[in-house]
């Protein structure tokens, strides 16, 4: 377990006093993220480590003033101070820590701002008084004060470019630590580009309304390729922030689909790189329909990108049943009404190809990202 | 590139679509503008091509032997607004909707066409709008005077599937009148030469019961064939690029938006404006700045309010070497700027504050009920009753010291509804939801009344007030004609006793 690892995530789905449309998907996000957090496969995080500021889920009763309604500024602010400062009245330094701050609402960005960033507002914001929170500007506190030796900021929230409202200036006391900031490594991953706007939608496999950008995001923390990272006697085998923006941006259409929105925008660290895993990738399930259904005993293969076997399965090669062979493993069976398979893959693209007898053979692209049912 | 790879070329015929190769592991192997060239080993890969909002998606899988591998993407899901495939009988259907007019007179053409996300409109043109949807578009003067009213003129679908109209008009300065909330207009600045006519394209959303214009996605041509721009995908998509940056505020554009912007500017003068206003906002010193300004200036008129603060910026922070003096460096302007880019540096040029304060000039209209647009400069039309007063034709300090006077009772017609509504509020919590649904279309005045009118009910004691010396400022800041606040004041006191209605 990364004992000094810390998280700080926060999801609003509520702004009663604004025009801000209520949101399903924050929550969720916020959910969907800690998982993969506390999966010891994942970010291994000890729970106590893990603070979480959402909206409340069902809503309070009697409704909160608009003026104070949750999640405010000020909790989020007393959130962090318990991680950053604890109960003394310096930051904790935690050089070989990693802290994670995720954000999920409606969010914004300023036009005058030249530089990439985000900000999330606040529940309690009101017509006038955009109550917010920069994530950005937070983040790039942390590098200063180098609390931690790693800092992942991941906004889900749009980026709409706005020109009177105000971002967040922190409210913590300036913390300068020159020497440390230079070895403080920071990813920051955001939904859109700038002035850009995110979307959430339900994802069939979750059975939830989701952010596109943290559904995308856990599939690439636990799917993306792992790679060569440093160099000479230092360098291993991981999955590194370079590695999670390909993987974002290469498997974007085929969550968000041909015509979403554009792909995330990722800040890499200036110097070196965060190791996210050193596991390989995991298996993804996937569900390959096949319309027409197959009725007579076929053979459906999974083709990997060298052109090699990875699956074969047999359909109906017993009354009901199907076997599916993973290269190199024991054949297993499991039930097959003639219309879908279910297989577990690695995160990668495949291709699908039917052979039945006296039909012409079908093919068709396999992506392992995304809820969309692949029709074969 | 060695002997087992594969020379993969992608391109697209959109030159600003984003192009790119993707491997099997979903890692991103080559990614540019337009066209790509990447050797790659044998695999499976997907080759992409964003253009506008729509990505296309090829699979690919290169064979071991293979020497080279093309794949190309037409121009499908350019843009959203882009235009169905032009038609042979274009030009005749040019010459029969243009009315006639004396040899000198402009026109101004407006179309309207449906689109945008609302409509769940694809790529292509959706089915033309009927006539009604022109309702309550108009052409007017400068200070809102109907000069034209467009609803009532005979209305034409022109090739691009737009519903279009179209006004003569002799040489000027215009207004047009966009319906866009509630019976409420907002006002666009337009100049009418004879060789250049501006041309006006807006999609329209459909919203509950009505249509509503998106103003955003405006489109303002000068192109003598008035679709012009909608046969002409590639300006099309460089004026898409121009508005998008100017909207987010950012300058520079990939050198072949700016080709584009350069080289047609002569067709379109408006391309020409809009390479201004991005070159301003890259804010680096250029010659190619001097020349765009002359040669636009020679165009439209170097007297054009864009061209005018574009030099003052440009001389100001010495973009532009060499730039010379023109008509209309000293003047005052003769009407707003097109662009709300332009619009945001005249308010911070200290030699032409007073223009913005003087309210026999057409900047004082404006600078009070300027409505909040991406790109496009425009100001919410004043209510009719009091159009005489809130763009005065008379002129001179006479005038000005009627406003003045005038200014001196609004505080009175202030205290006297802050007290009205000390004894009597209704339900704050209608108040409160009315006024964010409402917000953004509101003038300054209204928001400041309405928000006092909050203040107000947040106080349960009976003598609530507001904090002492309230409505003289506001009545300050206000600084509207008389007749224009107490009609204000009137119909937000209706609409706030009666909040749901």
């Amino acid at each position: 377990m990364r004992a000094d690892d810390y998280a700080l995530l926060v999801g609003i789905q509520r702004y009663p006093g604004t025009k801000l449309a209520a949101l399903q998907g924050p929550c969720n996000d916020v959910a969907h993220f800690k998982s993969w957090l506390l999966d010891p496969q994942g970010g291994d995080i000890d729970p106590q480590n893990v603070r979480e500021l959402i909206t409340d889920e069902p809503p309070l009763a009697p409704a909160p003033a608009l003026e104070v309604f949750p999640p405010t500024q000020a909790q989020f602010y007393a959130l962090f101070r318990s991680i950053v400062f604890g109960a003394g009245p310096v930051p904790i330094k935690r050089p070989q820590g990693r802290l994670y701050l995720f954000f999920s609402g409606h969010g914004f960005s300023d036009l005058h701002e030249t530089t990439t960033h985000a900000a999330l507002y606040c529940a309690n914001a009101q017509p006038g008084l955009s109550l917010n929170i920069n994530g950005t500007a937070l983040a790039n506190w942390c590098v200063r004060a180098a609390v931690f030796g790693e800092v992942v900021l991941v906004m889900d929230c749009c980026r709409d470019s706005e020109v009177s409202k105000k971002l967040d200036i922190v409210p913590l006391d300036a913390v300068n630590d020159a020497a440390g900031a230079k070895k403080v490594k920071k990813l920051e991953i955001y939904a859109v580009p700038f002035a850009e706007k995110a979307q959430e939608r339900s994802f069939k496999d979750l059975g939830r309304p989701q952010g596109l950008l943290t559904y995308t995001l856990v599939s690439a923390l636990y799917g993306a390729p792992l790679a060569q990272m440093g160099f000479g006697a230092g360098a291993k085998k991981g999955r590194s922030g370079h590695a999670l923006k390909e993987f974002l941006q290469g498997c974007w259409p085929d969550v968000a689909g041909l015509d979403g929105p554009d792909a995330p925008e990722v800040v890499l660290p200036n110097t070196g790189d965060i190791c996210f895993s050193v596991l390989p990738p995991r298996l993804v399930p996937r569900r390959v329909r096949l319309a027409p259904p197959v009725l007579t005993p076929a053979t459906l293969k999974v083709v990997d990108d060298a052109g090699n076997d990875y699956v074969v399965v047999d359909l109906l090669h017993a009354p009901a049943m199907a076997r599916v062979t993973v290269a190199g493993a024991a054949p297993v069976e499991q039930p097959f009404d003639g219309t879908e398979i279910l297989l577990e893959l690695r995160p990668q693209i495949y291709e699908a190809r039917l052979d039945a007898p006296g039909a012409p053979p079908r093919s068709v692209l396999l992506p392992t990202v995304g809820d969309s049912d692949v029709v074969l | 590139m060695s002997s087992s790879e594969t020379k993969v070329q992608v391109s697209s015929a959109d030159p600003f679509a984003e192009v790119s190769l993707v491997d099997a592991h979903y890692r991103v192997r080559a990614s540019g503008l337009g066209t790509i060239e990447q050797s790659l080993p044998p695999g499976l890969y997907v080759a992409r091509a964003r253009s506008g909002d729509v990505t296309q998606q090829q699979t690919l899988r290169i064979t071991a032997g293979a020497t080279e591998e093309h794949v190309r993407f037409g121009e499908v899901g350019l843009l959203r607004s882009s235009a169905p495939e032009e038609i042979a009988s274009q030009q005749a259907a040019v010459a029969q909707y243009l009315p006639a007019g004396r040899q000198d007179d402009g026109w101004v053409l407006l179309g309207l066409r449906g689109g945008g996300r609302g409509s769940g409109e694809t790529s292509l043109a959706s089915a033309p709008l009927p006539p009604e949807s022109l309702q309550g578009f108009a052409l007017c003067t400068l200070d809102g005077e109907v000069v034209h009213d467009l609803g009532a003129l005979p209305a034409t679908v022109t090739p691009s599937g737009h519903q279009a109209v179209v006004a003569v008009a002799p040489p000027g300065w215009y207004a047009l009148a966009i319906p866009v909330d509630q019976g409420r207009r907002a006002l666009f600045p337009l100049r009418v030469q004879p060789q250049w006519s501006p041309s006006v394209f807006i999609e329209m959303r459909p919203d509950e019961a009505a249509w509503r214009p998106n103003l955003d996605t405006m489109q303002v041509s000068y192109d003598p064939a008035e679709w012009g721009i909608y046969r002409n995908p590639q300006r099309l998509r460089a004026i898409e690029e121009a508005r998008r940056a100017l909207a987010r505020g950012r300058g520079a554009q990939t050198p072949e938006v700016m080709g584009i912007l350069y080289e047609q500017g002569f067709e379109d003068p408006m391309l020409g404006l809009l390479a201004i206003a991005l070159l301003l906002a890259g804010g680096e010193a250029s010659s190619a700045f001097t020349e765009v300004l002359e040669n636009t200036g020679e165009l439209l008129g170097h007297d054009h309010p864009d061209l005018v603060i574009a030099r003052a910026v440009a001389r100001r922070d010495r973009l532009a070497p060499g730039l010379q003096r023109h008509r209309g460096d000293r003047g005052a302007l003769v009407a707003p700027p097109l662009l709300r880019a332009n619009w945001d540096r005249l308010l911070g040029l200290k030699e032409r504050q007073g223009e913005l304060l003087d309210p026999a000039g057409p900047l004082f209209a404006p600078a009070r009920n300027a409505l909040r647009a991406e790109v496009w400069m425009l100001w919410w039309q004043a209510p009719p009753t009091s159009m005489a007063f809130a763009t005065p034709a008379a002129k001179g300090p006479q005038q000005q010291r009627r406003v003045k006077r005038a200014a001196g009772s609004a505080e009175a017609l202030l205290a006297e509804l802050f007290s009205k509504w000390k004894g009597r509020l209704s339900d704050p919590r209608a108040v409160r939801s009315w006024y964010n649904d409402h917000w953004m279309s509101l003038s300054a005045v209204e928001r400041s009344v309405v928000r006092a009118y909050m203040q107000l009910t947040e106080l349960d004691e009976p003598g609530r007030t507001l904090p002492k010396g309230y409505a003289s400022r506001l009545a300050k800041v206000a600084d509207v004609p008389l007749p224009v606040l107490k009609e204000t004041l009137e119909r937000l006191s209706k609409r706030l006793d009666n909040p749901s209605s």
